[in-house]
């Protein structure tokens, strides 16, 4: 354990202090040990397998879910004895779920994430002011604006569309309105340079 | 009634005979109204119960199928709705939940009036609809599974064989399984004389053009026809067949058709709405010569440029609504302003981002557009608009001409590095104070775009605002308490990306006095979670959707959902999904 604390200790430096990363370091040392491995929410499929059974019938019975067990880890005693027991973490905005998670480990871990929590690092004092000065950067790892389904679905139908055909291709003579598009085509040019389409209305310009 | 007037005395109960009571209650619809109403007395809430036709249950989990059968016995419609918006943009697991079967069976062995169903964001099984169509083939007249999925066409031949009296078919963005198969189709085109409305626009469902054109001999009031893509040389006979036609989506051009084929493309003169899917410059000419006819065009799914944009809206100068993308520009929009004067509803998505030069140069909409639109344009009712600049004046000219506005969406796009005019704190101020009628309110920009002050203003001048999402505001905790001191109406608030607390984010939903329906993405969250637990209350459903590191939901942020519910704790929750209880009695 001593060789793994030194390790995160390191990891942690590494990444410039981030808890985040010690403790999901510390985690990934666990997950080695751990014959039943590590489960992340959303991979396991809905199927009627026995976490789910056991995780969801804790969540009927316990109806005072975090109070009850303060910290981050709650564990089902009931159902598969003292010594293992799933473990739910919720750290950073994430939820990490271990199928039989022993209880000396969740001690251990328990108390590293106390030993994290106890004395504020002085990283983590600066994160406060760093929420007024430069607002969206610290505590979210980038949430990209979301597009609809549907345009999504579009976008990239049209991107393999254009593999193997041009969506613009120049007009033909043939039809008026092609004939017309030309001549506006003609103008565009210059509107890209100066952008003189700003004065088509002067009672629409900006002030 | 506006919103005070809705808290009636009891003394108004007083001597109205049933009968007259009986007949008002017949003229009152609105759903709002008929709440006052039932809560003046029991006797009146019985009334109100016995003579309510419709109900709209914006979460499903929010109470339970018996439920509402001992409120409402004698519904003829119904629309309920389950995932979170959020997942439209794919960011809800597929399994979230959101399961039809238990409003289902209810409705099929209870509700003997029910004729209209309208299932939103569910998953609908082919074991449900085939205990619908048991139950109640004889009576539906309008079904909608509006993206929803977990059926299959086979299904879908099930209602139309059996469903006789439908009038309505509406499966528009679901994801139905066998897609390949449309028997379905040669079903309803056979069994169905009746069908006025039929949609299966964006989804993957293959169609032949002989059973749409079998259709559409057959269903003789046939108004609307969205479907899938299907090339439009194909539905050549359909068009001069569909002689009621109004509102037509779907279609798709060929890749090798370079214009010439469509010179003379034929609608029906009924047309009115149009949207194509796919079609490029060459071909947009079909849509000349029904310019002046159509109210309603929707090019997001196009390949038009800029200037396309502006040659076609010129020649609607009746248009009620448009759909498009941002390629449209400013320039489009001016366009737009100068030519719509009748516009109800304008809706400008975003486009591309990786362009590789793709769209045109000029396909970006700023403080410019906006305000040519709102002082040309006085009767927009919905406006959503990505836009990839802003300023405060712009804001401010919505709020003095957008007079009639009561949904006003915008989204600041990341595209462009600087923005001309922040923070946007005085032009919300502005637009809230101007736009007396707003009903829903989405504000999504950048950090620093809106301060802890301007978050203030939201609050203090979004009185009538029922629905709201934020995104990327404030500067702090303090933001999201004075906001929430405001908003008096506020029912469902939506927050992304943004730098709260944990603690106040739970303040904050006990404050706001209105609120049934938080959803938070991207927040403060501590390393336990136990701080959300300071909104524990009775009947408030508290959840976490965690993420998951695969698709549909690639963003690996934990969202929280949290709502007011009859029916208790959910039982079905996935692994994707976590419950944090109240405690009984609490």
């Amino acid at each position: 354990m001593g060789a793994e604390q030194q390790q995160q200790q390191q990891a942690a430096k590494a990444a410039g202090g981030s808890r985040l990363a010690a403790a999901f370091g510390l985690l990934r040392q666990y997950i080695k040990e751990q014959p039943g491995g590590v489960v992340t929410m959303g991979l396991m499929p809905g199927g009627g397998d026995g976490v789910q059974a056991v995780a969801s019938e804790e969540r009927i019975r316990t109806m005072e879910l975090f109070p009850q067990h303060a910290g981050m880890v709650r564990a089902s005693h009931d159902r598969t004895g003292p010594e293992r027991a799933p473990l739910t973490i919720f750290y950073g905005g994430r939820t990490v779920v271990f199928d039989d998670f022993p209880a000396e480990k969740a001690g251990e871990l328990m108390q590293l994430a106390g030993s994290f929590i106890a004395p504020p690092p002085a990283s983590d004092a600066a994160a406060e002011p760093v929420c007024q000065s430069a607002p969206g950067q610290p505590w979210l790892a980038d949430l990209p604006i979301a597009r609809k389904a549907s345009l999504h679905r579009f976008l990239e139908k049209r991107k393999s569309r254009l593999a193997t055909v041009d969506p613009y291709p120049a007009p033909l003579a043939a039809p008026g309105a092609a004939a017309a598009k030309e001549t506006a085509g003609g103008k565009r040019a210059p509107e890209d340079g100066g952008a003189p389409w700003l004065g088509v209305n002067s009672a629409l310009q900006l002030n | 009634m506006s919103g005070d007037e809705r808290h009636l005395g009891r003394t108004m109960s007083f001597g109205i005979p049933d009968v007259a009571l009986g007949l008002v209650m017949g003229c009152v619809e609105d759903p709002w109204d008929r709440d006052a109403i039932s809560l003046v007395c029991r006797h009146w809430c019985k009334v109100d119960a016995l003579s309510r036709k419709h109900v709209t249950i914006a979460m499903a989990y929010s109470t339970t199928p018996d439920r509402l059968f001992r409120r409402f016995p004698c519904l003829e419609s119904l629309k309920l709705k389950a995932k979170p918006r959020a997942a439209m943009f794919n960011l809800i697991p597929e399994d979230w939940g959101g399961y039809a079967s238990p409003w289902i069976r209810e409705l099929s062995a209870s509700f003997q009036f029910l004729k209209v169903l309208h299932l939103r964001r569910m998953i609908v099984s082919n074991d449900d609809l085939a205990v619908l169509v048991r139950a109640k083939a004889h009576m539906l007249v309008s079904l909608k599974l509006d993206r929803c999925s977990g059926f299959s066409t086979p299904s879908l031949a099930l209602v139309a064989r059996r469903c006789k009296k439908l009038e309505t078919l509406f499966l528009e963005e679901s994801s139905v399984a066998e897609k390949e198969n449309d028997e379905w189709l040669r079903e309803l085109a056979t069994s169905n004389t009746v069908l006025e409305t039929l949609n299966f626009f964006l989804t993957d469902l293959r169609a032949s053009p002989a059973h749409l054109l079998l259709l559409v001999r057959n269903c003789r009031r046939l108004k609307t026809l969205k479907i899938s893509d299907c090339f439009m040389s194909d539905l050549v006979d359909l068009f001069r067949t569909a002689e009621t036609l109004q509102d037509f989506a779907g279609g798709s051009f060929d890749d090798q058709d370079q214009g010439g084929n469509y010179a003379n493309y034929y609608f029906p003169p009924s047309v009115q709405r149009l949207s194509l899917l796919y079609m490029g410059t060459n071909e947009m000419q079909i849509l000349f010569p029904y310019g002046a006819t159509l109210k309603k065009l929707d090019l997001q799914f196009t390949f038009l440029t800029t200037e396309d944009h502006c040659q076609l809206v010129q020649r609607c100068p009746n248009l009620e609504v448009l759909e498009v993308r941002d390629v449209i520009g400013d320039r489009g929009l001016e366009v737009v302003a100068q030519t719509c004067k009748k516009l109800h509803r304008l809706r400008v998505e975003r486009g591309d981002d990786d362009q590789g030069g793709l769209e045109d140069e000029q396909g970006r909409v700023t403080q410019v557009g906006l305000m040519a639109v709102a002082q040309g344009c006085p009767d927009l009712e919905y406006w959503a608009v990505h836009v990839s600049d802003i300023t405060n004046v712009a804001l401010e000219a919505i709020g003095t001409f957008s007079k009639n506005l009561n949904d006003f969406r915008l989204v600041l796009l990341d595209r462009e590095v600087h923005i001309a005019d922040l923070p946007l704190d005085n032009g919300v101020r502005a637009l809230l104070r101007g736009c007396t009628k707003l009903r829903r309110f989405a504000f999504y920009v950048r950090p620093g775009a809106l301060s802890d002050i301007g978050l203030n203003y939201v609050g203090e001048f979004s009185k009538t605002v029922r629905y709201m999402l934020l995104g990327n505001v404030g500067g702090s905790d303090d933001g999201l308490l004075a906001f929430a001191r405001g908003c008096p109406s506020l029912q469902k608030l939506e927050l992304r990306s943004c730098c709260f607390s944990e603690r106040t984010l739970a303040v904050a939903a006990l404050q706001l006095k209105s609120l049934r329906y938080l959803w938070v993405q991207g927040y403060k969250a501590s390393s336990t979670g136990t701080d959300l637990m300071a909104m524990v209350r009775p009947f408030w459903n508290i959840e976490f959707i965690a993420p998951n590191q695969s698709e549909p939901c690639p963003e690996g942020q934990a969202q929280v959902l949290a709502y007011y519910s009859l029916a208790g704790a959910r039982t079905d929750c996935p692994m994707s999904v976590i419950p944090l209880y109240p405690s009984v009695g609490s």
